[in-house]
This record gives structure tokens, sequence and C-alpha cells, in this order.
């Protein structure tokens, strides 16, 4: 049994620490990857939420920057504006529907 | 005596105790219309409010019918009186709080006018925005094309609608007892049918924010859910599809749980050069680890099979250690080329074995148990040409939620946590998208084939974007899932170079394809993939006269 017992610690000594020690280590390891994946996951609920910010903030410049330059428009400018909506959104579309009819008509 | 041809547009309203200045609202969009081919027919469902009856006596006019029904009898069978007296060859359902824009009926002509063949057009939805209590419009939603996986997921159309009557009559019109979820239920048997489906990208309803009203009082419509739950189980059956569906996570989605057809094989087609990294603090061999996770997921339906696409050059422990993890499942196709990735995911199909093959990444470990079988799900229905999965970086934010090809190639919503459910749920639904990676990719084997496989001439970037569109000009359909997830550990960073020669060659076969993604919108601003929307469309309050006559923005 003794030279069992000297046989065991001297491998112990070649390959290093007791399983007791082992498996404390082994442990600690699980621990600690644990913990990095929690860290790593609670970094990126942040940047996530920055992420998705970002296009808040971004909505809510060129939102600014619209309503800014409404403002400032001289009358003429302002008016220029709305007839060029007006052009692009109903005079042109019914253009085109016209042009479109008369082409089937032809056809 | 002449006769005079019936309108093109019938508008239906059913009416039951709305606000009588809501009501008003409504009526005098429909009154307001740059476009005169309609009738309007209202049918108040015994409403008890005599101001709302007052509203609707003052609102005859030769276009607008109003009938009375004698005692209420809920949306359905109102609107089914509606319907039986409207006369238009289409139907427009417009709720009796909701505004028109003034071009709405207009747009809609343009759209059935400048259709390939208008006569074969049943179907036409608009985007919308919400009118809030303070009368300004916010949150515009645009949305996609027609995106009938994601039709099933949840209702993405809601308003505007228009049907073509003859279609509606066709489908037996509205269903008793799918009261609340009675439009999600016409749209869907419509569908099932409907030749031609077009969308407008214009927002041409205003949604009234009311404290009755699905826009905003979600919590309030229990059962409008539950009919749209059965909804979605009808028609899963009608078209064929074996499956269960459950209210989901988030109001108004519906989990679908197919059922798969017989025992599918599928081939997990891996390509690796077998190399290691620190995932989480921790060494591994990448493609050890992306297996392993499949196996240990052996519960599902489909049977497994690891076809590994190794470099000759890898160190013998990765096939030594892939042996172990995966036995006789393994297959191992050695590869002693220089790295091409299209190369050697093609040399790893043709060892495939199985009916289905799945293009996975080395570096991926399996997130969400039963994936592949959710994938396998949507592959089994015969028009779906690939199915793409949720991929989520090592720290849990999203790296892939389908392909947006916006004038950019990338990744919807990168980036973003990876439990958002996105704008309007679309990260919380399976969807239609342009494409998807190969990263985590499934096919049918055949599908594969049909398509000649990966381009020789894309080894690194864009071989996924190429076969998606080669994909969908076969004429397939190209489904996200979120509920296939995986980790993916690649690099936050995308700056690595790409060669401008692959560049040069998705440009020279998709130059339209890469700018028109008929899944996002043309009012999103171009160059993004995060759904911002372009300036001035965001919603941001429109013109307001002052009490002086001030015009001002906002």
């Amino acid at each position: 049994m003794s030279s069992g017992d000297d046989e065991l610690e001297r491998l112990r000594a070649l390959v290093g620490p007791s399983e007791a020690g082992y498996r404390q280590l082994s442990a600690d390891l699980d621990a600690a990857v644990a913990q990095t994946r929690s860290a790593e996951l609670a970094a990126g609920e942040l940047r996530g939420r920055l992420a998705e910010m970002s296009v808040q903030l971004a909505r809510a410049r060129q939102d600014q920057d619209t309503i800014q330059r409404r403002r400032e428009m001289s009358a003429g400018a302002h008016l220029a504006d709305l007839c060029g909506e007006y052009w692009r959104e109903a005079i042109r579309p019914s253009l085109a529907r016209v042009a479109r009819r008369a082409g089937l008509r032809r056809g | 005596m002449t006769v005079a041809a019936p309108p093109r547009f019938s508008v239906l309203t059913t009416v039951y105790d709305p606000d009588p200045d809501h009501l008003r609202a409504c009526l005098a969009s429909v009154d307001r219309q740059t476009c005169g081919d309609w009738e309007h027919v209202v049918v108040d469902d015994a409403s008890t409010d005599s101001a709302v009856g007052d509203v609707l006596d003052r609102s005859g006019s030769e276009r607008r019918h109003v009938h009375r029904r004698g005692s209420n009898g809920g949306i359905v069978a109102a609107s089914t009186d509606a319907l039986a007296a409207a006369v238009g060859e289409f139907v427009v359902l417009l709720d009796h709080d909701d505004v028109l824009a003034p071009a709405a009926l207009e747009r809609l002509v343009d759209a059935v006018d400048g259709a390939d063949d208008p006569s074969a057009v049943d179907l036409l939805y608009t985007d919308h925005d919400l009118l809030r209590p303070d009368g300004r419009t916010a949150w515009p939603v645009y949305k996609p094309d027609w995106s009938p996986e994601r039709l099933r997921n949840h209702n993405y159309i809601t308003h505007l609608v228009a049907v073509r009557r003859s279609l509606v009559d066709d489908v037996g019109g509205f269903r008793p007892g799918f009261d609340g979820a009675q439009d999600h239920d016409l749209l869907l048997r419509v569908s099932e049918r409907a030749r031609t489906i077009v969308h407008v990208p214009e927002v041409l309803l205003h949604w009234r924010q009311s404290a009755a009203s699905v826009a905003t009082d979600t919590g309030r419509k229990p059962q409008a859910y539950e009919a749209g739950r059965r909804a979605v189980a009808d028609h899963l059956a009608r078209i064929g599809v074996d499956a269960t569906v459950e209210t989901g996570a988030h109001d108004g989605v519906y989990r679908i749980r197919r059922r798969l057809t017989g025992t599918p094989t599928v081939s997990v087609v891996i390509p690796t050069g077998g190399s290691a990294g620190r995932v989480w603090g921790r060494t591994r061999i990448f493609v050890h680890d992306a297996v392993a996770s499949l196996v240990a997921d052996a519960g599902g339906a489909s049977r497994l099979e690891f076809v590994v696409v190794l470099d000759s050059s890898a160190d013998p422990v990765v096939e030594r250690g892939l042996g172990r993890i995966a036995g006789d499942a393994l297959v191992v196709v050695p590869y002693d080329k220089a790295f091409d990735f299209s190369d050697k995911i093609d040399a790893g199909v043709a060892a495939a074995g199985g009916d289905y093959v799945l293009l996975l990444n080395d570096d991926t470990e399996l997130h969400t148990p039963g994936s592949v079988d959710e994938m396998v799900g949507l592959a089994q229905q015969a028009d779906v040409g690939m199915v793409g999965a949720e991929l989520l970086f090592e720290d849990g934010t999203l790296q892939h939620g389908g392909h947006v090809y916006n004038g950019t190639i990338s990744h919807a919503l990168l980036g973003w946590p990876g439990d958002h459910p996105g704008p309007h749920r679309l990260q919380a639904v399976e969807r239609e998208c342009s494409g998807v990676t190969a990263a985590a990719a499934l096919l049918r084997r055949d599908v594969f084939d049909e398509v000649g496989g990966m381009s020789r001439e894309l080894p690194h970037n864009y071989n996924d974007v190429d076969l998606s569109l080669k994909l969908r000009r076969a004429g397939y359909r190209i489904v996200w899932t979120p509920h296939a997830c995986w980790w993916h550990f690649e690099g936050r960073s995308f700056d690595h170079p790409i060669d401008p020669a692959e560049v040069a060659v998705i440009e020279r076969d998709w130059h339209h394809e890469i700018r028109h993604d008929p899944y996002y919108n043309s009012n999103l601003a171009p160059g993004r993939t995060d759904w911002l929307e372009r300036p001035g469309r965001s919603g941001a309050p429109p013109y307001e006269t002052l009490a002086d006559g001030t015009v001002v923005w906002g």
C-alpha cells in the first residue's frame, strides 16, 4: 500500500496538481468561461441598444434638419418647394397616367 | 336608356359607435378623393350613439349609400352586408375612424393600369401610418412587396387593401367566426388564388390610434389574435402545410410549427481549415464545436450527415476529433487547393448523400435546439429555394437577419440586440428575403444542383448573394426564420478587403437586383439596412396651418 501511495505521489509530481486540485482548477475554468460569456452578452446587450439607438438618432437628426430647413425657407422658396412636391406627387403621375392610357388606346 | 358603368372601387366601411368626429373625418377623406371612380358603401351596425346616426344622416350622397342593420351583428356580419351592396370592380376596406390620403384611390388606379396585365391584378395593398390622437400622423409602416411567409406569421399588410370583387366572392367573402381578424383571414384566402398582387409603396391610409383600436391597444384584442391564429391554421391546411399554429411571443405574431414529411436526411456541409480560436475565453477548434453542438441536438426528426471539406494541411487532430464527435455520420472530403469557399462548398455537396444540404461555416455553434428541423420544414414547400437562419455574434447581437440589397449588400439590422423584434416585428417572423448568408443556409439538394451550385467566379465574397439571386431568378422564394439560430464567431468588423474582381462580377450579373430589394421599400434610405426612412418620410409632422394662416412644418 505504501509503495502504491509513493508511486501515486511520484506520478502527481510528474503531472501537476492533485485530483482535488485538478477538479478545483477545472471548476474555476468553467466559472471563468461562464463569467466571460455573461460579461460578453451584457456588453452585447449594450452594443445592440446603441446600434438601435443610433438609427433613432439618425432619424431624429434628419427630421430636425428637414423641419429646420423648412422653417428657414423664404416665402418664395417655400412656395417653390410646395410646387415641386405637388409636381412630383400629383401632376407628374397624372401626366404619366394620361400618357399611358393614350398609349393603351393606340395599342 | 343607358346604364351607368359600375364604379372601379367600392369603399366598404362598417360603423359601430365611433367618435363622431373621427367618422366625419373618415367620410370626408373619401369625399376628397382625387379619383372620382368610386362608391362608398357604409353599413351602420346598430350604433347606439345617436350622434353617429346624425353624422350618417347628413353624409348621404349620390356615391355614398348608407345601410342600417336592425341589430348589432359584429364586423363580419356588417362587412358581409356591405359587400352584398357593393357593385365596384374592386372592394376597398376602410375602418370607420381611419382616413384615406386624398390620392389613395388614384394611386390604386395607377397601380392597376400600370401592371403588365391589369386584368390579372387581384389584390393591392399600400403602406400606411398611424394617426395620433392629436391629429398628426406618425410611425409610417413601409412594407415589403408580396411576402406570403410573412403574412402567415402576422398581418403585415393590414391597411390599405383593395381586392377584386369577383375574387372576394369566389373565396366566400368574410367568414363568420373570425371577427377581429376577418381582414387577415380574407387576405390569406384571397392570396391563395390571386394572380397578381401589387404593393404600392406609398402611405395612402392613416390608421387612427384610439382607445379601442388594435393600432394602439393590442392587449384588449386577445380574441382577435385567437381568430387570427385559426385563420392561419386554416390557411396552412388549405395549402397543404401540415403544421400547428400558436399565438407568438409578440401581439399579432403567430408561431408555426411544421411537421416534417418523412425522415429527411440533411448533409451538413462544412468547409474548414481546422482553425482554432478563443470563444468566451476558451480556445476551441471551431469545427469540433460546430459539429458537436448539432450532434448534441439529436432529438429532431432529421437525420444528419456531416460532410467536412477539410484542408489537407490541417492538423491530424482535427479529423481524429471529428471522428470521435460524429462517428459514422462523418464524411471527410480532403481539400488540397488554395482556399476557395465556393469550390469547397461544391466539393462538399458533391460528396453529400442527403436530400437536403445545410451549408454551415465552421465558426458556428448551434444556439436553438431544433433549428435544422425548422429549416427543413420551410424547405419542404416546393417553391422555397433556400432557408436562412438567425446568426448571433459572440456577444448576442445580430449578425444575420437576412440580406438586404439596397444599393449596398449587407445584413438586416446588423448589430441590433439578438432578441429585438425589429421594426414592425420583422425580426420576430419568418419572412421572404432577397438573400441569406451561406454561413447557415439550407437547400434541397436538387434545387442546389438546378441552379448550378456556387459561382466559381466568386471564391471569397458574394457567392451566397449570387446563389440567392440565381434561386430567385429561377422562381424560388428565399425564407429567413428567427426560429433557427446559431452563434457565429465571426469578427464584428466587416472592413476586410474585397477583391474588386468579385465586386465586378456581382455588378455585371446583378446590377439591378442589388439596388432594388423587393423586401425593403423605396421610402427607406438607400445604402442602409436598418429600416431608417428617407429624410422627410419618417413620420415627422406634416405641414400645419396656424390660425393666422402661416404654414409651418412641424
